[in-house]
Formats: structure tokens, C-alpha cells, sequence
């Protein structure tokens, strides 16, 4: 016990250098809380205010704590009203909580300030850090799926580190970015998926270096009243991300970990050596020949069946995951502060693959004077991705495809097999390595001039240093080859200054008003090179972070390494924005809000947006009339209006503009200096214009037993932005042009339901959206001109990303060949491009999440079922692992094929001349409906089991409170899909890939199916 | 407090005054279009990226894929499963190119913009202070020059042969003599090659006779050489022949070691028009990629059995001796491979040499002379060098004809020249079936990639080629 204490004074010291207020004498205070009925409850919250000192009641409404003798003693539970208790000398306090009539006091975040649940207007779903905290996932975006309605998240794969695809209200972008704006803390972080590309198959995720425990609450603001506020960027929604401050009262500390493992969420089946060879051959007979195929990489017969390499056993692992956090929370007179730490170290299921994570937060607020208050708000953070190969790329997705199970790993001399593709000599030789050093700060300041007047300057930088590395040594680049280090270093510093002052006037009892009126300025650069390549090294360039020697002593470039240059990106946004807030009689909430937003990336002739928002909320149940009203305790009507835009567009596009190349820049021809066109001037381009209409309630029945929200929204989408594709003989292939429309409507819903509230209690909370989104216009434009990855297109009166495929009909029994239908659906054997037709959609009709939350005396157990119903998978690989006969391994799915007359397959006859289906050009134009796939699925995404380790037993050893837990992840998936995984976000090259092709998979590595105990204590 | 309020007075007039100035953010890196070209160096800097793009992004144009696609169309290449399974490449072996063909959607846009940079120093170029008369003339020929080598390679693989109809009102390729993205359909081979004659000769005319390890006029008249010869204009092809072997600098070299040479760092002294590469700057990557036979990856490429019968016929045929490997020698997997690009991690990439012009002067002769004589001088100087004897006596043109092209192709194996032959002979009307397939099928011209047909608008705006039917 006393080495607890010591302990708790220990890091006190280390993690801040504040005077501890003094110990007040401690008194212990026992009692029973029981609802209004008079029945005991149980878990209800009795916590020391100002303070995380707290227990909860037990099956019989028993409590039992220790708190000073002045001490305020809080009491809540969900659906009840909250109560406070001086002891005031009192050892026994008994309560009884009132049914809350209104849920609705929860303080929301709103773009620049805050509001209570019950004056929102608009559609905001709110998100508590603690939901997120202890779900095991690779980034803490990912947790948000199925907890708020129409807010669609398709989990990144399960790649250390790997980001998920969010889409608030369906796609209303194509090669614009169709991402949520993420404001951190007041700043719109630094947010590019394609900052390295998408090197070795994956594309960097942004998000990933922020810590899940340092988060407070997430808010999603969904509509365009909610939105508006942030102007041109507001459009694809906004996910605000507000960090943990220090609570008031004595020092407390938090400490958590966990502990888990991780595997595929589903197993690949291929084949076996044997078997592969059987087919081959099957198929290389087939076409005419005869005698024993010719194999590829040269291999024999012999040689080849006496090897059997299965290379997704060989390219996957159990990875084990470790986490620790520590953070510590504080609040005196002057002084409030939050200091976390945290250290994660997440192994996935590919071998060879980690990402740590090792970050700091300090957040302080310090009341200068009695109206003047500073805060700060800080992170410093470290990822380390150790990187492997997936997809098209190697590794995981060179098992699924190249690595044949007829090479070895070696040859029979030890050294390493290089005759075709081998995923372990990449993996164990290549050195890939993504270190992104990221520093997330506001510094505000608050001052109150006035008693109802608060003005708000702060100034943030989010900082990040991102170097992606790669090590080629001598064994892996051969002999006669030099070894080759690569980095790619990018540095993004985004500044933003705000003001804002916002002053509430009370003209009377019945009229409040709120004014807000801001300026902002944001200013984001990002220096980078294309590459740094140096040659003859032996060591990859992160041993050593100092920069090789680029020019001689007379500041010429040297040959080695070679710097390839590239443009910096910057871009600049001003902001003024207003919003006025005017309450009557605490019934009707009224709110208009108007931005004005300028940017760099804007052409001459649209220097300035203006987006303007109207939002008005009814709470009818507030009238006389309504108190009679059985059943409805609450009633809040919602309409709202407003305009929001997208900038989410490459820098520069406005500017016709050259690039030059010298010295060994790019090694331009013959050393010389080089300089060409880069692109062509825009001075027409501009936001997107988004024009949203939201009307719905939120209720509250049977005392709040259950709460319902209900959202219908119509979304038009203009000036959408296209890459346009140019002839490209005319020796320019793309620009960017505002020239679609696109509409999405829809509806939500979400229901809390309170079913079992005595000593056992459940409740249940649903949130499901329906999506209707349509491309409305997009000029003259033919389909080809404008796809995704997988064939995905744009048509005209059809959702963004519809499937233009071949359509596969059946296989003729007679001969074994493939039938096809034509454009007109007539059967065929030939196979013409020119009968693609739009066929499937990436954008699923329904999407949702069920929770449902038990609990009984201690325990507690929390299941999350996600849902994606309607839309379609297309498995761009399955040409080559179902279709022809190529030098890529095969699903095991292909042993139902044709192979003598009345056979009635699934396949064709195998083959590996393409043209055998009706003179098909390549394998790779064998794209059709044979591979596209109903995506709807069912998830058993998380079950949370955890126990709250009774107080009784805490208090000898000096703990508050101490939680163990048990998290399942992607425990069971239910779908019709045949592939590795019914949720996908591949590999993009960029925004317009990322918008069309969701749901594309491309040897796209599965979700991971994780377990994890963790522990969290407070003391 | 008062200073406290003045601060805030200071931001809130600050932040309301803010210009217009904080949203002109010029990309850094680049240059404003109107600041680009300002003086003679920013124009020679254009045209040398303009040089920069002949070798196309990893080797897409002239860095060796224009000419192993050739090759692999051609009667050179094994296209047996094992030996050639690169999906793409297998298309054209078996002439079924689509427009989603991932190699053609890769290189199609580099001549082109090749071309556009030609056009916009074309175009420009009188606008920049500076530029003596002198070097106006030079740059712009250099650009005519890169211009008309660019849609020599295109219009060869994606469009039927000169003579293919016979006022060639077959399509080409589009052309374009200034910087537009105008959407715009196929001009006919005629046109595309009138363009191409036009602007050789005014190259040939105005080129310096030596300009460092660009283009010469010995080099415009060197290709203008061979685009007569598949123009079937023999005169005039053996005139420019003759005229470069006999008056310009380059020299037949006589020893076998320029087989070494020809792909190494230094390169050969055959080479009329070459690009130069450097350590780090490898002008013929997919030479490498696709036939190297010394690296831990196995060729893409292998050679026809075919073709290695005819190399090897001749036991003395040094060619035939080090070039080949055969493994697994008449089984169904046999292998064949071509150490040609061997040993060397970068190499120059001669683009016409003085061996090609003996070629093809030695064909014109025999086209338009009775008298063998300069046609077998051509034809044995080079069959010596290979450790071949003397050729004394043909009975007739077709056999001396048939001569010169056999060695032609042993000389020339991997180099992306046969194919083109082929159908150059198609289309002067003798009989050639190329792997069982006439010359003429409309497969033997590639299509164009759905980037020029879709970003034309199209089938409405863009004509495509016939697909398949070989």
C-alpha cells in the first residue's frame, strides 16, 4: 500500500511539477440509492465531484466511498437525473433518483463552441472516447463504425497501422476527396492518404499516430446546419475530435493495458502443388498441346512435385499486440491539467509487419486572470510502421496470386529461390520502414471583457515529419547490382489562427440570443522530395537521419545519391463566418450561420465561397398542449438548410505552370538542365457546391425508456469536381474541371432502448441508414473517361461507382465455354468490350450497427453486430485465380470447372490462351459479373466482457476503481462473399480511386479477427 | 487588463484586414507558365526534356518497350505459356491489343508528349529574347526532328503500313503541329507520314552537322533514309543511305566487337541518333527488364525456336554462337534466351545505326539496281563481321532480297526492327504471313488505349482500330 502511494507521488513528480493541494480529512459515506418507485438500483455512478474518484452501486443499491469531508458526492445513472450530496458529517446517505425526462443536457461539440443536445438544429452524432478505447484497432477511426447512423466506415484491412474509408452521407465527390474533414482540438489536421502513394500497395494513413485514449469525444457533424460552419470543407461532414482536459479536484491517475493477439479475420483456401499442376496441365491439354506443360520459372516436373510451399501460411502470423497507457488528471484553483502517455506495439497477422506507436499529451488550462484563461493543447507522437509487401505488391498478396506452390522458399544450396516470385526472400531481405513524427498543438486564449462576452484567439500547428524507407542489400538486388537505400521524406507544417467572439444577450425571460462572429486562417506546407536514392550503401537510411551529401565542395551534385526534387505543396485558406443562435421559451431553437472561405487552390475568377445555413428546432413536447399527450415525454421537431462545399482538391490546379530538373535532379537526359509543362491554367476551378435539406425529431418515450432520432436528408452535390481525361495525344492526359452532379438521399435512424433497468440490465441501441445516391449529370462525358480501380465507372442516373462489366451468363455443358450476354442480353460466346454494361454498385442500400449492452452486478458485457446490406464486391484478382490459366495460383473455388461434355460447372473449361472465351483480348479484360459479388454482410464486430473489480476489495490497496475486460474483434462475419474479406478498402492512387472503387478488391489482405484482455486502473 | 484589451482590438482589426495576398500561393518548384520561357537557356532546356521523354517513363517509348512490343509481334519471339506469360505482351503476340492493354495505356501518352514539347518550342520560341538566328534555326529543327521520329514510331504500331491501301487514306495517328487539347479524330497514314517527311528535310536542311550527342543533320537524313524505305521510295531511301555511310562521321566498324558495343556505356560509333545514358540514368531499362539473361529474374522474353534455327544454321555465325541459350532442347519446354543486353546495368540505346542504313541501302539497291554490286558489298561487310563468307553470286533480286533480310534479322534479333520489315514487305505486295497471320489482319495494328478514345469523346469523335481477325 505504501508502495502504491509512493508510487502514484513518484509519477506525480514526473509527470508534472505542481503543487499538490493539501489532503482534506477523508470520511467514509455508505448508503442506497433506489429509483422513485422505491426498487434498489444497481451501477449507478457515485463519484466525488470535481474528481474520478468514484464506485458504483452494487445489485442492491449499496455504495460505500471515501471522499473529503467538504466533498460534493454526484449521483447518475443513465436515464435518471443526476443528484449531489454534501456529507457534511453524514456517514449514511440514502437517494433516490428521479427519472430524467430530459437525456438532453449532453454538452455537444459544435464547430466553435459548444451547445446543449437540446438547442442542437442540426444532425451531430456524438461519440464518447471510452467507447473507443478499448476496441483493438489499427486506427482509432476504424471503432466509430456502427455506432452512428449514416455514417458509413469500411475498415481498412488489417495491415498494421491502415486506415478506414468513412463516408457521412454517401459519396458525393469523384476526384475530389470524399473524406470527412478531421478537426483536431480546433485544427483541420493534415489529412492525405496519398502522401507516399500507394508504395508497396498501401497508401498511408494519416490518422494513425493519433492516440484512441486521448480522446474525449468524437462528434460527427452530418448535415449542412451542423456543417456550414466549416464552409468549403464541411461537405463530406466533419468529425471533430476534442482530447481529455484535467477535471478538477486531486491528482488521479489512469493506467491501462492490454494484451492481445491477431489472425486473419477469414482463412485463404488455394491450391496445393498437386493440384495446380493438375490444372495446368488440364489446361495446357485443353489448348492442344501435349506432353508435360512448360512450367513457369523454369521449373521441372520433377522438381515441381516434390515441392508444396504454402505461402499464405508462410506470409501470415499470430501477432501479438501490447498497449500501455498512463495519464494523469488534475485540477486546482489556477491550474488544470491532463498528461498522458501511451506505447502501443501492434503486430498483424502479415509476417514482418508492426506498427508502435509511442505518444505524449499535455493539456493544461491556466486562469490567468479571473476573466482570462489560457489553454494549451499538446501531443507529441511516434509511429513506426515496419512495413511489408501486400496486394499486388507481394508478400500476403504474392500467396494469393504469383508465389506458385511449386517454387521452394531455397534452392537446394540454401540460397533463396529467385526463379519466379518468392514473398519470403522479399520479405526477410527488404527493409520497409514509414516514421512519421507528429506534433498536434493549440495555444489558446480566452478572455471575458464582459460578463456575457468571451473572445477566443488561438493559434495550432499540426506538425508531422513523415519518411517512408526502403533497404535493397546486396543479397536482394544481386551480384553484379549495387545495394540501394531510398527515402522518401515529406514535411507538412499546418498552421491555423482563429478569432472568435461570441456574446450571449438576454433581451428577456422568453429571447436569448447567441452571437459567434470568427476569422480563421489556415496555412499548410509540405515540403518533400520525390526520392533520395543512394547507391552502395549497407545499411538502410533511418540508421542514419542526418541527409547524404548531395553536392561536392563545388556545389555540384554528386552522382551518388541521387535527389530527385519536388514541388513543395502549399495551400492557404481565410475564413469569416458568423452564426447567430436565438432560443424562445426554451422551445424554438433557431440557428443561422454564414462562412465566407477563400483559398490558394481556388481559380482567379472564384476567389470566394459563400455558404450560408439555416437550421430550426421545435420542441413541441415543451407545450401545454402536449402535457396531456400519453406515452411521448419528449418531442423535438428538425429542419435545416444550408450550403456547404469541398476543396478537398490537389494544390495548384489553377496555376498553368513548368517544372525544371537539374544536375542529377531526376537525372534528366544527358545531365543537362531540363524543363517541360506541367499543366495548364484553371482559372475557373472552385469548391463543390453542396446543397442539403434535413428535416427529422428526436423522442423520448415511455420516460425516456426509449429514445429515438430519425433524420431524412437530400443532398445536391454541384460543381462536383472531375479529372478530367484529355485525348492524350494531346500530349496532356487529365485536368480538372467542376462539371457533375450527384444526389444523395437517405434516411436515419437510431433507437436507445432501456429493456431490463433493475439488478440486471440491458439495453439496446440501433442506428441504421438507407442511402439512395445517384450521379445526376456529368457533362459530355463517356463512361471510360472517369473510373475507379476494378472497372468501376460513372454513368449518368446511376450511383458514383456502378460496376461496367461483361456480364458472364452461364457455361455451355457441350463444350465447356463461357456464354456471355451481349449489350441487348442476348447469349453469346463472343466476349466484346464493347458489352460492358453498368451492372453493380459500390454503395450498399443499408447500413447499421447493434449494440446491445448487458450488465449484472459487476459484470458487464457489451455486443456490437454491424450490418451493410445491398452493393456489390468486385474481386478485380479473380480473373487470374478463376478465370484463365496463368502463372498465378487458384482459389479453391476452380475445381468445379468443365471438363468433358455434359459437365455442368461453375467454370469453364480451363485454358491458358485467352481468346479460347470468345476471342477475350487478355486476362486482364476478363472482368465480369462471374466475380461480382452481393456485398451484403453481417459482422460480430466487437463483445466487450468486462468486471469491475468490487470497491470493497480496492480500497485496501488504494485503487479507485480497476476494470479487467475481454474485447473479441471480427469474431463471426456472415456473408455470401467467397473472398478473404466482405469489407474493403484497397489500395488507391488517388482521390478518384478512393471515391469510385470502395468495395474493389484487389489481392487486398483481410480484416484481422483480434482478442485482447486489458486492464484499467484508477487510483 | 488595458493591454490586455489592446491585444485583442490588434487581432480582431488584424484578422478582418487580411488581403487576397495570403491566398496567391505560387506552387514552389514550378514556374508560373509565363515566367517559364525567358531566356535561350529556359528554351534549351525545353527542348532537351523534350530529348528527356524519348526514352518514356521507366523505358515506355524507345527505352526498349516501342521495340519489344515490335519484336514480340514479329516471328522472333517464343510465345509458349512458361515462356512468355506477361499478359499484356501476350496480347500482342497474339495480336488481340484491346484498348485496356496496360502497356499501351503506359507508353501511348510519351510520343506524344514528345510532341507537345516540340510544338510548344515551335510555337514559343519567337517570343524569348535572346535566341541568335542561329539557334532559333537548330532548336526548332531538333524539335521537327523529335517531332517526326515520334510519329514515325506511332504511326508503325498503331496503324496499318504505308501502302496498305494504296493512296495510304488508311487511318494513322492524330497529328498535331500546335500545343492544343482540341479532341480530334485519326488523320490518314498519307497525312501522318507527309507530316513526318516535311519535317525531316527541313531538319536535314537546317540541323548543324554536329551538335554534341544530339541530333545532326546526319541524323535527320539517317531516318529519313528509313522512312522512305517504308515508304517504298528505294531512290530516295538509297540516296540518304548512301549519303550518310559514304559523307557523315559515323563508320562501319568491321570487328565483331561491335556486338559488344552496341549496348554498352560508351555505345558505338555506329550510332548516327542515340540516346546516351549515364550511371544512374538508363535510357533502355526495358531491354534489360525484358531479355537479360544474368540477372536473379528470368527474361520476360524468350527467343523462337525459329528464329534460333535460323541464327544457328551457320555454325561459324558468331551472332548465333554467343547470343543464344537453349535449355531443355526440344522438349515441350524448351527455352531459348538472348544475352544481347547482358553485363551491363545501363547502356546508350543506338536508334539508327550506320549498320541499319548498309541494310537498307543494300535492300534499295537490289530494289532499284541491276547491278548487285553495292548490294553485296553492304550485304557481305556485314555477314565478315559476323565470321560469315563472302555471298558471290545470286541468281536473282528475290533471292538477294531474301538474303539481305535474313541476315538483317539475325542482326537485329531483340531490337524491335523485324516486324516492321514485315509488313513494310506486305505492303509493297509480296506475300507475308507473319506466325500464320497475313501482314495486313487488322490485329498487326495495336489499339489505341481508351485514354485517346475515351478522352476524345469517344467512338463518336475517335476512330479506333479494327480489333483481332489475325
Amino acid at each position: 500500500m505504501i508502495k502504491f502511494y509512493s508510487l502514484k507521488q513518484f509519477l506525480l513528480i514526473v509527470l508534472l511539477a505542481v503543487s499538490v493541494p493539501a489532503m482534506a480529512q477523508q470520511v467514509t459515506v455508505t448508503g442506497i440509492v433506489k429509483a422513485d418507485d422505491g426498487t434498489p438500483l444497481p451501477g449507478v455512478s457515485v463519484v466525488e465531484k470535481g474528481t474520478t474518484n468514484g464506485t458504483v452501486t452494487d445489485a442492491d443499491g449499496n455504495y460505500s466511498i471515501n471522499v473529503g469531508d467538504g466533498a460534493v458526492i454526484v449521483y447518475s445513472f443513465v436515464g435518471f437525473t443526476s443528484q449531489e450530496q454534501q456529507p457534511q458529517g453524514r456517514a449514511s446517505i440514502n437517494v433516490e433518483l428521479q427519472p430524467d425526462i430530459q437525456t438532453l443536457q449532453e454538452i455537444v461539440v459544435v464547430g466553435y463552441g459548444v451547445q446543449t443536445k437540446r438547442e442542437v438544429t442540426g444532425s451531430i452524432s456524438k461519440v464518447s472516447g471510452t467507447e473507443l478505447a478499448e476496441i483493438p484497432v489499427p486506427s482509432f477511426e476504424a471503432a466509430l463504425q456502427g455506432r452512428a447512423a449514416g455514417v458509413q466506415v469500411i475498415q481498412g484491412s488489417g495491415m498494421a497501422g491502415s486506415g478506414s474509408m468513412i463516408r457521412i452521407r454517401g459519396i458525393a465527390s469523384l476526384s475530389a476527396g470524399g473524406d470527412p474533414l478531421y478537426v483536431v482540438d480546433g485544427i483541420p489536421i493534415s489529412q492525405d492518404y496519398f502522401m507516399n502513394g500507394d508504395r508497396n500497395a498501401f497508401n498511408n494513413n494519416p490518422l494513425a499516430s493519433i492516440n484512441p485514449n486521448d480522446i474525449e469525444s468524437i462528434e460527427i457533424l452530418k448535415d449542412a446546419s451542423a456543417a456550414a460552419i466549416y464552409g468549403s470543407r464541411g461537405a463530406n461532414g466533419v468529425i471533430i475530435i476534442t482530447t481529455k482536459r484535467g477535471k478538477l479536484g486531486k491528482p488521479t491517475f489512469e493506467f491501462s493495458s492490454k494484451f492481445g493477439i491477431s489472425k486473419p479475420a477469414r482463412e485463404l483456401d488455394f491450391l496445393n502443388s498437386k493440384e495446380w499442376l493438375q490444372l495446368y496441365q488440364e489446361a495446357w491439354e485443353n489448348d492442344g498441346n501435349v506432353g508435360p506443360a512448360s512450367l513457369p520459372g523454369g521449373i521441372s516436373w520433377e522438381d515441381a512435385l516434390q515441392t508444396n510451399t504454402d505461402w499464405v501460411d508462410l506470409t501470415t502470423q499470430t501477432g501479438f499486440k501490447q498497449e500501455y497507457n498512463l495519464s494523469m488528471s488534475q485540477g486546482g484553483k489556477k491550474l488544470t491539467s491532463f498528461i498522458g502517455l501511451s506505447y502501443s506495439d501492434n503486430e498483424s497477422f502479415l509476417v514482418g509487419n508492426t506498427y508502435r506507436r509511442l505518444s505524449g499529451r499535455a493539456n493544461l488550462d491556466y486562469q490567468i486572470l479571473r476573466n482570462l484563461k489560457a489553454s494549451l493543447s499538446t501531443s507529441l507522437s511516434q509511429g513506426v510502421n515496419k512495413r511489408v509487401n501486400t496486394a499486388w505488391s507481394g508478400g500476403l498478396g504474392a500467396a494469393m496470386s504469383e508465389a506458385l506452390p511449386i517454387f521452394p522458399v531455397r534452392n537446394d544450396d540454401g540460397s533463396y529461390f529467385t526463379g519466379g516470385s518468392n514473398p519470403v526472400r522479399q520479405q526477410e531481405l527488404l527493409d520497409l520502414r514509414t516514421i512519421e513524427n507528429r506534433s498536434i498543438s493549440t495555444l489558446s486564449l480566452n478572455y471575458e471583457p464582459l460578463k456575457d462576452l468571451s473572445i477566443n484567439a488561438a493559434g495550432s500547428l499540426d506538425y508531422m515529419d513523415l519518411n517512408d524507407y526502403q533497404y535493397e542489400p546486396q543479397e536482394y538486388v544481386g551480384e553484379d547490382q549495387e545495394p540501394v537505400a531510398r527515402r522518401y521524406p515529406n514535411w507538412v507544417t499546418n498552421f491555423n489562427t482563429s478569432l472568435t467572439a461570441s456574446y450571449k444577450y438576454k433581451l428577456n425571460e422568453r429571447n436569448n440570443f447567441t452571437l459567434l462572429a470568427g476569422a480563421e486562417f489556415q496555412k499548410s506546407t509540405t515540403k518533400r522530395y520525390n526520392s533520395i536514392v543512394a547507391y552502395n550503401v549497407d545499411k538502410p537510411l533511418y540508421e542514419d537521419p542526418t541527409f547524404p551529401e548531395r553536392f561536392d565542395d563545388d556545389g555540384n551534385p554528386l552522382a551518388n545519391p541521387v535527389y530527385e526534387s519536388a514541388a513543395d505543396e502549399v495551400f492557404s485558406f481565410i475564413s469569416y463566418f458568423s452564426r447567430l443562435n436565438y432560443a424562445y421559451a426554451d422551445k424554438l431553437f433557431v440557428k443561422g450561420s454564414a462562412r465566407v472561405d477563400g483559398s490558394s487552390r481556388f481559380g482567379r475568377n472564384n476567389r470566394y465561397g459563400f455558404f450560408p445555413s439555416l437550421g430550426v428546432g421545435y420542441l413541441i413536447s415543451q407545450e401545454e398542449f402536449f402535457s396531456n399527450v400519453p406515452v411521448i415525454n419528449f418531442l423535438k421537431l428538425k429542419a435545416s438548410w444550408g450550403i456547404t462545399g469541398n476543396a478537398d482538391i490537389p494544390n495548384y490546379q489553377r496555376w498553368g505552370t513548368f517544372q525544371r530538373r537539374e544536375g542529377n535532379d531526376g537525372s534528366p537526359y544527358n545531365q543537362q538542365p531540363i524543363l517541360f509543362p506541367v499543366r495548364l491554367e484553371n482559372p475557373n476551378l472552385q469548391w463543390e457546391v453542396q446543397r442539403t435539406v434535413d428535416v427529422g425529431f428526436e423522442a423520448g418515450l415511455f420516460d425516456d425508456r426509449i429514445v429515438a432520432e430519425f433524420a431524412y436528408f437530400d443532398k445536391n452535390s454541384s460543381d462536383v469536381l472531375i479529372d478530367r481525361l484529355v485525348q492524350q495525344s494531346s500530349g496532356f492526359s487529365r485536368y480538372f474541371e467542376n462539371i457533375a452532379e450527384i444526389s444523395n438521399r437517405g434516411i436515419e435512424l437510431s433507437l436507445k432502448t432501456r429493456n431490463l433497468v433493475r439488478e440486471f440490465t440491458w439495453s439496446t441501441e440501433i442506428n441504421v441508414s438507407k442511402l439512395q445516391n445517384e450521379v445526376i449529370d456529368i457533362g459530355a462525358t463517356p463512361p471510360d473517361a472517369i473510373g475507379g480501380a476494378g472497372d468501376t465507372r460513372v454513368v449518368e442516373g446511376l450511383p458514383v461507382g456502378v460496376n461496367f462489366l461483361n456480364r458472364f451468363s452461364r457455361v455451355d455443358p457441350a463444350n465447356g465455354l463461357p456464354i456471355f450476354l451481349d449489350k441487348d442480353g442476348n447469349e453469346t460466346y463472343e466476349f466484346n468490350l464493347a458489352d460492358r454494361v453498368p451492372v453493380g454498385s459500390v454503395v450498399p442500400d443499408w447500413t447499421g450497427g447493434i449494440t446491445n449492452t448487458f450488465s449484472y452486478k459487476n459484470f458487464d458485457l457489451n455486443v456490437l453486430f454491424t450490418f451493410s446490406i445491398g452493393g456489390n464486391i468486385y474481386d478485380d484478382a479473380a480473373k487470374r485465380q478463376l478465370g484463365i490459366v496463368t502463372n498465378w495460383n487458384m482459389r479453391r473455388d476452380i475445381v468445379d470447372r468443365w471438363q468433358k461434355p455434359g459437365d455442368v460447372a461453375a467454370f469453364p473449361r480451363l485454358t491458358k490462351i485467352p481468346t479460347t472465351y470468345g476471342g477475350l483480348p487478355s486476362e486482364w479484360n476478363l472482368n465480369t459479373t462471374q466475380f461480382l459479388y452481393d456485398a451484403t454482410y453481417g459482422r460480430l464486430k466487437n463483445v466487450t466482457l468486462g468486471y469491475n473489480i468490487p470497491t470493497s476489495a480496492l480500497e485496501k490497496i488504494r485503487l479507485n476503481s480497476a476494470r479487467i475486460f475481454f474485447n473479441a474483434t471480427n469474431l463471426l462475419t456472415f456473408t455470401k462473399y467467397p473472398g478473404p474479406d466482405p469489407e474493403i478498402v484497397r489500395d488507391h492512387n488517388g482521390r478518384q480511386g478512393r471515391n469510385l472503387s470502395p468495395n474493389v478488391t484487389y489481392l487486398t489482405p483481410p480484416q484481422e479477427k483480434a482478442f485482447i484482455l486489458g486492464i484499467n486502473v484508477k487510483f | 487588463m488595458k493591454y490586455i484589451k489592446h491585444f485583442f482590438t490588434f487581432l480582431i482589426l488584424f484578422a478582418f484586414v487580411a488581403c487576397d495576398d495570403l491566398l496567391e500561393l505560387e506552387p514552389k518548384g514550378e514556374i508560373i507558365a509565363d515566367e517559364a520561357l525567358k531566356t535561350p537557356a529556359d528554351v534549351q532546356a525545353l527542348l532537351n526534356s523534350a530529348y528527356d521523354v524519348l526514352r518514356g517513363t521507366g523505358g515506355d517509348f524507345l527505352g526498349g518497350r516501342f521495340q519489344s512490343i515490335a519484336e514480340v509481334m514479329s516471328d522472333n519471339i517464343d510465345g509458349k505459356p512458361g515462356s512468355l506469360d506477361n499478359a499484356d505482351l501476350l496480347a500482342y503476340y497474339n495480336k488481340t491489343s484491346s484498348f485496356f492493354t496496360g502497356y499501351t495505356q503506359a507508353m501511348f501518352d510519351e510520343p506524344y508528349i514528345v510532341i507537345y514539347r516540340a510544338n510548344v518550342l515551335l510555337t514559343s520560341m519567337d517570343l524569348v529574347p535572346g535566341l541568335t538566328d542561329e539557334d532559333k534555326l537548330r532548336i526548332a529543327a531538333e524539335a521537327k526532328f523529335l517531332r517526326a521520329l515520334s510519329y514515325f514510331e506511332l504511326v508503325r504500331l498503331f496503324a496499318q503500313p504505308y501502302g496498305y491501301t494504296a493512296d495510304n487514306s488508311h487511318l494513322g495517328v492524330v497529328v498535331r503541329t500546335t500545343p492544343n487539347a482540341d479532341p480530334q479524330d485519326r488523320n490518314t497514314v498519307a497525312q501522318v507520314y507527309e507530316r513526318i517527311v516535311i519535317d525531316l528535310t527541313e531538319a536535314a536542311a537546317e540541323l548543324p552537322t554536329t551538335n554534341s550527342v544530339y541530333a545532326t543533320q546526319w541524323s535527320a537524313k539517317a531516318y529519313l533514309a528509313k522512312v522512305y524505305f517504308h515508304m517504298h521510295d528505294f531512290d530516295q531511301a538509297f540516296e540518304m543511305a548512301n549519303d550518310v555511310i559514304e559523307n557523315s562521321p559515323y563508320e562501319f566498324n568491321t570487328s565483331a566487337d561491335e556486338y559488344a558495343n552496341r549496348y554498352s556505356p560508351g555505345g558505338t560509333n555506329e550510332a548516327v541518333f542515340e540516346q546516351v545514358s549515364s550511371q544512374n540514368d538508363h535510357r533502355g531499362p526495358q531491354f534489360s527488364t525484358h531479355f537479360r539473361t544474368d540477372q536473379a529474374t528470368p527474361p520476360t522474353l524468350r527467343i523462337s525456336r525459329n528464329m534460333y534455327d535460323v541464327a544457328t544454321s551457320d555454325p561459324a555465325d558468331i551472332r548465333g554462337q554467343q547470343w543464344y541459350t537453349i535449355v531443355n532442347d526440344g522438349e515441350s519446354d524448351e527455352r531459348i534466351s538472348i544475352s544481347k543486353f547482358d553485363g551491363d546495368n545501363y547502356f546508350d540505346v543506338p536508334m539508327i545505326t550506320i549498320t541499319e542504313l548498309k541494310f537498307i541501302r543494300a535492300e534499295s539497291s537490289a530494289e532499284i539496281h541491276t547491278d548487285f554490286t553495292q548490294a553485296l558489298a553492304d550485304l557481305n561487310d556485314i555477314r565478315n563481321r559476323a565470321g560469315l563468307a563472302d555471298i558471290t553470286d545470286v541468281d536473282d533480286k528475290a533471292e538477294l532480297l531474301s538474303l539481305i533480310r535474313v541476315e538483317k534479322r539475325k542482326e537485329f534479333v531483340a531490337e524491335g526492327i523485324r516486324f516492321h520489315d514485315l509488313r513494310r514487305i506486305g505492303a509493297k505486295g509480296e506475300s507475308v504471313i507473319i506466325r500464320g497471320s497475313q501482314w495486313n489482319c487488322p490485329g498487326m495494328a495495336i489499339q489505341f488505349p481508351d485514354g485517346e478514345i475515351a478522352g476524345a469523346g469517344g467512338t463518336e469523335f475517335f476512330t479506333p482500330n479494327e480489333e483481332g481477325g489475325c
